[in-house]
């Protein structure tokens, strides 16, 4: 029996994306990456942790970005959640890399930040205690060393108004997150990739953000994809 | 005249593991381990429906993802009684051994290895003197004058273009640092190497998860990998052959590479092996389970008191009162409401902060115990566990470790010695290697079940009225364990009980330390300024205190992660 037949996993994209082959599912661009295949040559890396507060900023707005365009195969979308130096799989060996997270910055919460490699990189790493100290800049760092970082970095910021254990954007980031996302738009068109605006866009519905009570484990069958 | 040392490397963001060491003539007097941020993060799922609660929990801590969610689904079948089939368990544990491959490879050569390696040193070496000295502890193909001379070119390269990249916060140059030159460029040309390896083990979990960090292919009651050999979008023999080289790769990384590495470094800071024991009571559960009933396993577990082998008691089952009943928390030195000692059933949430208090409450962290025992759980506790009940795989690697070191160190080593900071090194090393084993004959047994027709992935669960379960997952970093409380299909109350907690957890309300503490006293210091002797110990039991935020800062000079628990 397949735990997917009697509708007990729930209607979230999480589980619509857990397809068998790992590869896109309906309404959702989430192509198959890092296992088998051809790898993308460009990555859309959402960062943050979806159950606290405004962390989530980088997983939102990659679930906006695939409610709203349509990408080319070849783009890989990932969220990431907050991998420290377990982002190192997904950077390696791609020629461009653009980051969607939360950043801490000097502004008002809802502000957007945009930083390149060589920024990222201009200061020194700080010492590290657990796998999540080392990060982004360090990961960048060793690929650089190794001689497989991207060529370019893009790293599209927001400062976030609170980071505490809640679900849900405050008003200010959820504001930001089209912006946000248009200069992720903005940067692929500039790298030539093709980004369409879907016919049939919708609301952004990430998984984490429904409430207990609709989350659909009780009605069987009632959310087959 | 005692001085204090506290090491807090964020202290610019809050939450964070802090550690607090007084230090009086040259050595460590007393230590403090704090978690500097509030969890809380169970709260969330109450009323949410107990199938779903392991996409919440692999939330919890972005490098621990895989393991919260193989827990929980532990947790809530325990809780309704249902039984897995074969392939589910199967298939459920070559990702548990290639998570934790991956995790212990990350661990050694990107997080604890500039702990003991000198970089800048590797740059008076000589490649060929590195490569000869490489081949004695292995066949490794890598492991030539060409590619050592070309890693000590790259790094000149580097050095010259003035930075250190990746390496520029190691302590260079600090008196403990002790390390042959040829020694250092070893080390530095395989941790190039292993980043290739991170990548192969995180493709198998990709490949069976769909997805990492975060796999989506688990259910209560089993997979979602439906199995047709011969469907292109199924697991099908493809994908399995594609699996089995890339552990085959990983095997001969581990086996080659990681364990000579760790045992020649080790030999070469044997001094460490007398530092560091600390809380000497391991505690290991059972795991990559045989059976759909989770009473036969290829892994060990079970409790060593005292340090004594002869003292091992094991824990058989998933389902083992042994493990389930003596597991309690306490919150005496910690910054919650009460002073209770309490099952996780029975536990709640209620947080007081008092700042930090040297004698009294210091940490977020909870203070668990086994039968009122402070425990030190994680590799070491793994590997003492499957050397005292007579596990052929891990005696084998362990006298393998053993062996080797002790031939670089011109001494005999044994078991005794691992009660240390260095011990827990080499314990992370020889289970890696056992676990690599592990993973093979997994998926030997996975095909070897498909082929004889069973297909069978998931078993519904049922709910009805209070169900109260517990899961466990014996993790990279030891025993995790979740604990629900199930009532009309709602989870009415969550706990998890993680390894860092274990580890980290502060003093209990018989003022007994938690394993960090008591691992730290005694340590030497050479120079309170650069306390590398603290992180050496700190480093050695792989701390994670379940990451909860994720924030880049690229202005304020570093990139921070905020965690909790």
């Amino acid at each position: 029996m397949n735990p997917r037949d009697n509708g007990s996993v729930g209607n979230r994209d999480e589980r619509q994306n857990a397809s068998q082959s790992g590869g896109p599912t309906d309404g959702h661009d989430v192509p198959s990456v890092g296992g088998l295949g051809e790898e993308a040559r460009v990555a859309i890396l959402g960062l943050g942790n979806v159950l606290m507060g405004d962390d989530a900023a980088g997983p939102y707005a990659l679930e906006y970005l695939g409610s709203q365009f349509e990408l080319p195969s070849t783009v890989a979308v990932e969220d990431l959640g907050t991998p420290g130096l377990d982002i190192l799989p997904h950077i390696a060996g791609r020629e461009r890399i653009i980051l969607v997270d939360t950043v801490r910055s000097d502004g008002p919460a809802g502000e957007i930040r945009l930083y390149r490699k060589d920024q990222i990189l201009a200061h020194a790493p700080t010492a590290r205690i657990g796998p999540h100290d080392p990060g982004v800049k360090e990961t960048l760092l060793s690929l650089e060393f190794a001689g497989k970082g991207p060529a370019d970095v893009l790293l599209v910021g927001v400062i976030p108004e609170r980071t505490d254990s809640t679900i849900g954007l405050s008003g200010p980031v959820r504001a930001s997150i089209p912006t946000m996302i248009q200069h992720v738009v903005d940067e692929l068109s500039a790298l030539g990739y093709t980004v369409v605006r879907k016919p049939d866009a919708r609301e952004p519905r990430p998984w984490w953000e429904r409430e207990p009570s609709d989350t659909g484990g009780s009605q069987p069958g009632a959310t087959q994809p | 005249m005692s001085q204090r040392i506290v090491v807090d490397p964020v202290t610019r963001i809050e939450g964070h593991l802090r550690i607090d060491c007084e230090v009086d003539g040259g050595r460590v007097k007393k230590a403090w381990s704090s978690g500097q941020m509030w969890r809380g993060i169970e709260v969330i799922l109450q009323g949410r429906d107990p199938r779903e609660a392991w996409l919440f929990t692999q939330r919890f801590c972005g490098v621990c993802t895989t393991v919260h969610a193989i827990a929980s689904v532990r947790a809530v079948e325990n809780a309704v009684g249902i039984q897995v089939p074969l392939n589910a368990q199967y298939i459920r544990n070559i990702i548990l051994a290639a998570h934790a491959m991956h995790d212990h490879i990350v661990h050694f050569y990107h997080l604890s290895a500039l702990d003991w390696v000198d970089v800048v040193s590797a740059l008076q070496a000589d490649p060929a003197k590195t490569a000869n000295l490489a081949q004695s502890l292995s066949d490794w193909p890598m492991n030539s004058v060409k590619e050592m001379t070309a890693v000590k070119a790259r790094l000149a390269g580097f050095v010259e273009a003035g930075q250190l990249g990746p390496f520029a916060n190691g302590y260079w140059g600090h008196p403990a640092m002790k390390l042959p030159p040829e020694v250092n460029l070893l080390a530095v040309s395989h941790y190039l190497q292993a980043l290739d390896y991170q990548r192969k083990a995180n493709q198998v979990v990709t490949i069976l998860g769909s997805k990492t960090p975060n796999i989506q292919n688990l259910a209560v009651g089993g997979v979602a990998n439906a199995i047709n050999l011969d469907n292109e979008s199924t697991l099908n023999m493809t994908k399995l052959y594609t699996i089995k080289s890339l552990l085959d790769e990983m095997v001969a990384f581990i086996q080659q590479v990681y364990l000579p590495d760790v045992c020649a470094i080790g030999a070469l800071y044997a001094d460490w092996l007398g530092y560091g024991s600390g809380v000497t009571n391991y505690l290991a559960v059972p795991d990559l389970p045989l059976d759909s009933a989770g009473t036969k396993f290829d892994l060990p577990g079970g409790t060593i008191m005292n340090g004594d082998l002869a003292t091992a008691k094991p824990i058989t089952s998933f389902t083992d009162p042994y493990f389930s009943e003596n597991v309690t928390e306490s919150i005496a030195h910690a910054w919650y409401d009460g002073d209770w000692t309490r099952h996780p059933y029975e536990e709640e949430t209620v947080p007081k902060y008092t700042g930090f208090e040297d004698e009294g409450a210091y940490s977020w962290i909870k203070a668990p115990r086994f039968g009122d025992t402070p425990m030190q759980v994680g590799p070491l506790a793994q590997v003492l566990v499957g050397a005292a009940t007579g596990h052929e795989p891990t005696q084998r690697w362990l006298n393998f470790a053993l062996d080797t070191a002790g031939a670089v160190a011109k001494t005999k080593l044994n078991p005794s010695m691992l009660h240390s900071t260095l011990g827990r090194h080499l314990a992370r090393a020889v289970r890696t290697a056992v676990i690599c084993e592990a993973a093979q004959k997994h998926w030997q047994l996975l095909v070897e079940n498909i082929a004889s027709g069973d297909t069978a992935i998931f078993e519904p669960p049922v709910f009805k009225g209070e169900q109260v379960g517990f899961g466990f997952h014996e993790a990279p970093r030891g025993t995790l364990s979740h604990f629900v409380v199930i009532r009309d299909g709602k989870i009415a109350n969550y706990q998890a009980v993680v390894p860092s907690t274990w580890n980290a957890g502060p003093r209990d309300e018989k003022n007994r330390p938690g394993p960090y503490e008591a691992s730290l006293v005694g340590n030497p210091i050479a120079d309170p300024e650069r306390p590398l002797e603290v992180l050496r110990t700190i480093h050695s039991f792989d701390p994670c205190i379940a990451c909860a935020v994720h924030t880049l800062d690229v202005e304020g000079n570093e990139i921070a992660r905020v965690k909790a628990l």
